[in-house]
């Protein structure tokens, strides 16, 4: 059971984006009207690309000007405000160095114990009896530990300044960059800093790469810095091999996160270890690269959630619903109807024969009063039980209700892998194209009813002039009827015009094609018989479906 | 491929030519700059302090293979080294995945990494296109990530100084390509300026490989130049295969003592053991010819057992997780090993010199007269180098090498001059696997007209000490 629980949390589904506009891929794939498989952009399922190429629903934006789906990758970002992630205003407090968690501030009611005033740190002049000091909620870690109380609970960035700027790297840095910047000032005014500094190649003499004026005589003149003395000195600590020899706790020793936290030092020993300022976080706005029209902007308030402008990509929502025999639920968030096209990248991987048992099929637009009523308005449902014979007239479609469709996807499982001796098949399942079609007058302004659009209906449900023998299965034609649909459109776009906004091209077609790949990931597969003969023809997965009840299992 | 890298870090050079003035066209009036400014000036503090670095400073990188280390120009030290991962940082949750706390700093936007720590690119790069491929969309990811959750910055007005190792693969250099400008410095040299010196033997110990390259009054004498694959990599690969052989794990409920499964061994829990538990032994062991040799690892523990005085040490390792449910384990690491892993970086043999071995020959291989000069400023850098008494430990192999091996017979009357630059100058105040960063830092922030490549006259060519000159690259 706990595995079944696991597997869930590591499935999930992703949308590819084929990034038109920032590759350098020549397809035009724009509104085409051809026959799916032939369409499709490129795309290999085992190409380590894949992990940046797509991405869960969350991250998907449209652009309504390109009529795109536009990801991460093909969007612009701005940053318009930065504020604390703890208290969401723009003044950062301080983390803990040992995890990570945000510090408060908090006042000693006795005075210091007795360590801390002791001189032992740089701090300490300002540490004895000082009143507040800094307090981890999670760790339990306080910064009178290591010696660091404030005199006043605000300010705490400035009262630390101080030592800040006394910090050894600090002073020897400014130290080097006043040498540097004298020897250049002494030697050669006019020229560059030493094109030796730079990425040159080669060796004296050959350096004559970058026009080389002063470079002549580099020995004798302008070429010797100076001598240096430095101005701090900071011996290694020796004691730490030995304290390294006798380690008894692991926890003595700082993680590489910790050290990573505080850069100037880095240090082995967790004593050593600072607060440090907490990260800001920022809000930003995206752009679509090829319009550099805003997608998503923010408010610019830390505290307001809201966005002015949130264009995100309305896919259709897929949810798994059944990790094994796999139902897809389909979920529409328009008030349009969609049509969805799937189709596999390959009908058998190297683990599995996956078939697709609804090919098209199309989702009932959203509508709000569905949210309340859900009972009434199941429209149909196919039966879950009768569906492990073998799939009949009901074509794969599992429950219809509301704005969700759900398709059955079968999985044969063919090889018998190793893995299976370990109970685990890591299990990724990538395959779909997905095209769907949906009316893209996003003005209407919507009411109460369902606000289909009236000719695109129309027209769709019309030319489905190959009406299959059963009903739950309605256009199965995409071709034909899209290109009905668009003609009928451009009409009603041209008398729709003026309601659209101005700058919409009047060519654009209502009715949209799109289609994208989408890598459904099931995590890992874990056979319920530990360890089954490879003999055994149907493994894993058939095993484990009986024993999975239809629960949902919402993935974003 | 050019067309490609112009958008690395440039989202702005889209096709139109409305791309120049970027922040001209179809901003509402709360625009993106004035919000900068009022972020910024919201810090009264002196100009180091700045949250978000201000305007004139670039942006610095110094990209590993490992880790990428990334901030501003005339800051001290790095505002952040992120590691690198194989997978996309794809959802929100669980920070640290390894249940010591693992390698995932705190990204300001809190995200679980799926994949495992892995090596950005390798020493082969480049072989196979569809890698390169690969490569430009994982770092492209990565320079957004810090651009945007690291820095804090917007990467349109930024130049940038990046540290370049001398045997950074030409390729990694064109596909971070266009930004406003950029300028890239070879790391050795970076990390000698930061001792205030201009003449030094450089010896970068990094993940993938060991670099020495002499470098003599600011001139990199790259020809010179000695690589070896005993790095940071090699240590791993010899960690891991002394604690699948010799360690030992506890596994509840039952709570005995069973041979390590090497699942495991994680990339993140080796990285996590080679931080934080292993060090140099202080105590060479005689090695019957000049530079150690090999021992195969059964015969380790044989040999090394006896005479190490190191603690086993217990080590908290998860064994399975259910989402907020972590099964623990413990690994036992065996003192022996703590101590003499890193013995690998002192082993050479005739196809893979030591480090130290590495080392002497590079400097066989320079002039005569340039010899005590560079024997006299030694310089280590590198992440791997910041294993305790690595440095110790590096002086006493060089100083019996050059007594035993009869290939150094010729460098034998230096041995008296073996210095090492940080002893003599400002000892460690900058760390050594940040000091190429701070050398660039250092050179973004001097008053002077740096050679830079801006983005109207990139070609595609970038300057490498491979290729002939580029026309292009002019102050």
């Amino acid at each position: 059971m706990s595995q079944q629980i696991d597997a869930r949390q590591r499935s999930y589904v992703h949308y590819y984006c084929p990034c038109p506009d920032v590759s350098i891929s020549n397809n035009t794939e724009e509104e085409e009207e051809e026959d799916i498989v032939e369409s499709i952009p490129e795309f290999d399922v085992n190409s380590p690309r894949v992990q940046f190429s797509t991405f869960s629903m969350s991250k998907l934006y449209f652009c309504d000007d390109c009529h795109q789906i536009r990801c991460p990758r093909c969007v612009q970002e701005e940053i318009v405000c930065y504020y604390c992630p703890n208290c969401l205003f723009e003044v950062p407090t301080a983390s803990c160095p040992i995890c990570q968690n945000t510090l408060s501030v908090v006042a000693s009611t006795e005075p210091p114990p007795p360590q801390t005033s002791a001189p032992s740190n740089s701090s300490a002049s300002t540490t004895s009896g000082a009143p507040y000091y800094l307090s981890c909620g999670v760790c339990r870690w306080d910064s009178q530990e290591i010696g660091m109380t404030f005199e006043k609970a605000t300010g705490l960035a400035l009262q630390l300044q101080k030592t800040e700027d006394e910090r050894p790297d600090v002073k020897e840095f400014d130290h080097l960059k006043d040498h540097f910047e004298k020897h250049l000032r002494l030697s050669a005014p006019s020229t560059t800093l030493p094109s030796s500094l730079l990425s040159i190649p080669g060796i004296s003499g050959f350096s004559n790469r970058y026009g080389g004026s002063g470079f002549t005589h580099p020995q004798q003149k302008s070429d010797d810095v100076a001598k240096y003395d430095a101005i701090v000195k900071v011996e290694s600590d020796d004691s730490l091999v030995h304290d390294l020899v006798q380690l008894k706790d692991v926890n003595q020793i700082t993680t590489l996160t910790q050290r990573m936290n505080q850069l100037s030092d880095q240090p082995y020993k967790v004593e050593r270890l600072q607060p440090q300022r907490i990260h800001l976080r920022t809000k930003r706005v995206k752009r679509c690269r090829s319009c550099r029209h805003i997608l998503i902007k923010p408010e610019q308030k830390a505290q307001a959630t809201r966005f002015k402008i949130k264009l995100v990509a309305f896919l259709p929502k897929l949810i798994l619903n059944q990790c094994t025999r796999i139902v897809l639920k389909f979920a529409n968030p328009l008030y349009e109807e969609i049509i969805v096209d799937l189709a596999l990248k390959d009908e058998t991987t190297e683990y599995a024969k996956i078939t697709l048992l609804a090919p098209h099929f199309n989702i009932t637009p959203y509508n709000e009063v569905w949210e309340y009523d859900e009972q009434d308005l199941i429209s149909s449902k196919g039966r879950p039980l009768s569906i492990t014979s073998a799939p009949k007239v009901d074509s794969g479609i599992y429950e219809r209700r509301g704005n969700y469709t759900s398709v059955l996807v079968e999985i044969t499982p063919l090889a018998e892998v190793d893995e299976l001796k370990v109970c685990k098949i890591y299990y990724n399942l990538y395959f779909f194209i997905t095209k769907f079609k949906v009316n893209d007058n996003d003005n209407n302004e919507t009411s109460g009813d369902a606000p289909v659009n009236d000719s695109s209906t129309a027209a769709e449900t019309a030319s489905s002039d190959k009406p299959d023998a059963d009903a739950d299965k309605p256009n199965t034609d995409t071709d034909k009827p899209s290109t009905d649909a668009d003609k009928s459109n451009t009409d009603a776009d041209k008398s729709k015009s003026d309601d659209n906004k101005g700058d919409s091209t009047s060519s654009t077609p209502n009715t949209k094609s799109l289609f994208f790949w989408t890598v459904i990931g099931l995590g890992p597969v874990v056979s319920q018989v530990a360890a089954k003969p490879p003999a055994s023809t149907r493994p894993s997965l058939t095993s484990n479906n009986s024993n999975v009840t239809p629960t949902r299992t919402n993935v974003k | 491929m050019d067309n490609t890298s112009s958008s690395v870090l440039n989202p702005t050079v889209a096709r139109s030519t409305a791309s120049a003035t970027p922040l001209s066209r179809g901003i509402p009036s709360t625009s993106v700059s004035s919000s900068f400014t009022t972020g910024s000036s919201l810090t009264a503090l002196p100009r180091r302090h700045s949250i978000y670095g201000t305007g004139e400073d670039r942006i610095v990188l110094d990209i590993g293979s490992l880790y990428i280390k990334a901030g501003f120009s005339g800051e001290s030290r790095p505002r952040h080294i992120v590691p690198v991962f194989a997978g996309n940082m794809k959802t929100h949750w669980d920070p640290d995945f390894n249940g010591s706390g693992g390698v995932v700093k705190a990204c300001g936007e809190g995200c679980r990494i799926i994949g495992e720590f892995a090596e950005l690119f390798d020493l082969e790069i480049g072989k196979n296109p569809d890698e390169l491929d690969a490569l430009y969309d994982r770092l492209a990811h990565y320079l957004r990530e810090i651009y945007f959750r690291y820095l804090l910055t917007d990467p349109k007005q930024r130049k940038v100084v990046l540290c370049e190792s001398p045997m950074m693969p030409l390729k990694l250099k064109q596909l971070i390509a266009k930004v406003p400008s950029i300028s890239f410095a070879p790391s050795h040299m970076l990390a000698l300026l930061t001792t205030g010196c201009t003449t030094g033997l450089v010896i970068d110990v990094g993940h993938l490989e060991t670099t020495v390259l002499p470098t003599f009054s600011a001139r990199p004498l790259t020809p010179f130049i000695r690589t070896t694959p005993l790095a940071g990599r090699a240590l791993t690969q010899r960690l891991k295969e002394l604690i699948s052989t010799y360690g030992d794990m506890i596994i509840p409920p039952e709570n005995k003592v069973e041979p390590v499964r090497a699942k495991y061994l994680t990339p993140a829990v080796l990285e996590d053991i080679k931080t934080r538990f292993i060090f140099v032994s202080p105590i060479t062991v005689e090695a019957t010819v000049g530079v150690a040799e090999k021992t195969l690892i059964e015969d380790m523990e044989k040999k090394y057992s006896t005479v190490c005085s190191a603690t086993d040490v217990s080590y908290p390792i998860t064994i399975s997780k259910n989402g907020r449910d972590r099964q623990m384990g413990t690994l036992i690491i065996p003192g022996w090993i703590r101590e003499r892993c890193a013995e690998v970086l002192f082993e050479g043999d005739e196809d893979e010199s030591s480090i130290v071995g590495c080392a002497l020959e590079c400097l066989l291989k320079t002039p005569i007269h340039l010899r005590r000069p560079l024997f006299s400023s030694i310089l280590l850098i590198g992440g791997t180098t910041l294993l305790p008494n690595f440095q110790q430990r590096f002086a006493q192999e060089v100083l019996r090498a050059l007594n035993k091996d009869r290939r150094f017979n010729s460098l034998s009357g230096l041995a008296d001059h073996f210095e090492f630059l940080e002893d003599n100058g400002s000892g460690k105040v900058f760390v050594a696997n940040c000091r190429a960063w701070v050398g660039g830092s250092l050179i973004g922030s001097l008053k002077s007209t740096v050679v830079e490549i801006t983005r109207e006259k990139y070609t595609g060519e970038v300057p490498d000490w491979t290729t002939p000159n580029v026309p292009s690259a002019t102050s």
